[in-house]
């Protein structure tokens, strides 16, 4: 039996568990995410970017045609999001709080235009 | 007679030959705008440019302009531009300012709000505005653009937000510049959430309520009364100019000074926007703040 065929009904078993305890595994993410933020460097910028762009997803209100075209860290708490859209670029400056057990929460936002 | 000042922004010309029982005067906006192609680097036919024209944002890729395709976007940019702010406004006269006879009476026109755009090349001396354009490539769909660097799609419709029902809040990005031009701000300009000592170009300037985010200095594309600022400012102008060239040849603080309290006062001040037509007034009517939106029949006292 080669690889692929022995792989097939192993991928089939996995995509039905997920289907069944999908619900279940999102529930979960929560938890893996403060685990996940607190691991290192690389995992907590991630959680602070994905807080930025959560963010401004809930808040910018405009439609941004030319989306968010830059995202970097200026200092070690501060973060700088630039949104591109006709006419100008906004700046949007995040205060990001880390927290002990990993998670990190915006404490600032200051709206800016470029 | 027809007579012209030139404005910060624009030249401003007040037509009265025109001026009879059924017809105000004339009062137009001439803009003269220049503009410059922007083509790839070396004569290639394919380029790319930056956002903006800042080497620090993204690049889209361009393409080199034919005569055939400056010439379309051109006419496109003005014919557009035009159609929408052109004859939308009439300016209630106040005063007695600019009296003229018909048919052995007595009427006072309003001002009927014109706009004539002229598309230049950059080079021309005497451009109000300089503008320079990209032509995109059709891979591309948007481009960084700003008030004085277009785009070759900056004269479509566009989805600029969206209303609180879910609807899309539709805007034609030139159409919003040229109001810019005209020397307009934002929707929001002086809101808390955008202050004038800021800058206005923040998200929250273009409105946050529905009714706000679709002026057309906001995202949208509604006109309001308050879009004939321009106008207005123009017409106080030429108001002015009329109240001290025929009643006091010699303008100067003293002959002001003997207009307050008149109604000719009010005309160099109050020239209220209306957005549907209205026909010159009596001088009674005008006193009685008699509104005329229907045409007069000449038996009509």
């Amino acid at each position: 039996m080669s690889l692929r065929r022995r792989l097939l009904p192993a991928a089939a078993a996995a995509i039905a568990a997920l289907l069944v305890l999908g619900p279940l595994a999102r529930a979960n993410d929560t938890a893996t995410d403060l685990k996940d933020c607190a691991m290192n460097a690389i995992e907590r910028s991630i959680c602070v970017y994905e807080a930025i762009m959560a963010d401004i997803r809930d808040n910018f209100p405009m439609e941004a045609e030319g989306g968010i075209t830059a995202l970097r860290q200026t200092a070690t708490t501060t973060f700088e999001a630039t949104i591109s859209r006709e006419g100008a670029r906004d700046l949007w400056t995040y205060e990001i709080g880390f927290d002990a057990n990993g998670s990190v929460r915006i404490e600032n936002r200051t709206e800016g235009v470029k | 007679m027809k007579q012209t000042i030139q404005m910060s922004n624009f030249d401003a010309e007040l037509d009265t030959d025109v001026c009879d029982a059924q017809n105000n005067m004339n009062l137009t906006l001439k803009l003269r705008l220049g503009f410059t192609q922007i083509n790839p680097a070396g004569g290639a036919a394919e380029g790319t440019y930056h956002d903006y024209g800042d080497p620090s944002d993204p690049t889209r890729r361009i393409i080199r302009w034919t005569d055939g395709s400056w010439a379309q976007w051109k006419r496109n940019f003005v014919t557009t531009a035009q159609a929408f702010w052109n004859g939308k406004f009439w300016l209630m006269n106040p005063s007695s300012l600019f009296a003229f006879q018909d048919g052995g009476r007595t009427f006072i026109p309003n001002a009927y709000c014109r706009m004539r755009i002229t598309a230049q090349e950059g080079t021309a001396t005497d451009n109000h505005h300089s503008i320079s354009v990209v032509r995109l490539h059709s891979s591309e769909n948007w481009f960084g653009s700003h008030s004085t660097l277009y785009d070759s799609l900056d004269t479509r419709s566009t989805r600029k937000g969206v209303n609180d029902d879910g609807t899309p809040i539709m805007q034609r990005a030139h159409v919003h510049e040229v109001g810019h031009l005209l020397g307009l701000g934002h929707v929001d300009e002086g809101e808390a959430h955008c202050p004038t000592s800021g800058n206005t170009n923040a998200a929250a300037c273009y409105g946050l309520t529905d009714h706000d985010q679709n002026s057309v200095m906001g995202q949208g594309m509604q006109l309001r009364r308050e879009h004939a600022a321009p106008w207005q400012k123009a017409m106080r102008r030429f108001a002015f100019n009329e109240a001290t060239q025929t009643s006091r040849p010699a303008a100067s603080l003293s002959d002001l000074a003997t207009l307050a309290g008149t109604a000719v006062l009010a005309g160099l001040v109050n020239w209220e926007a209306k957005m549907r037509r209205h026909y010159p007034r009596t001088p009674a009517e005008v006193a009685a703040r008699t509104l005329v939106t229907s045409p007069r029949s000449p038996a009509s006292p």
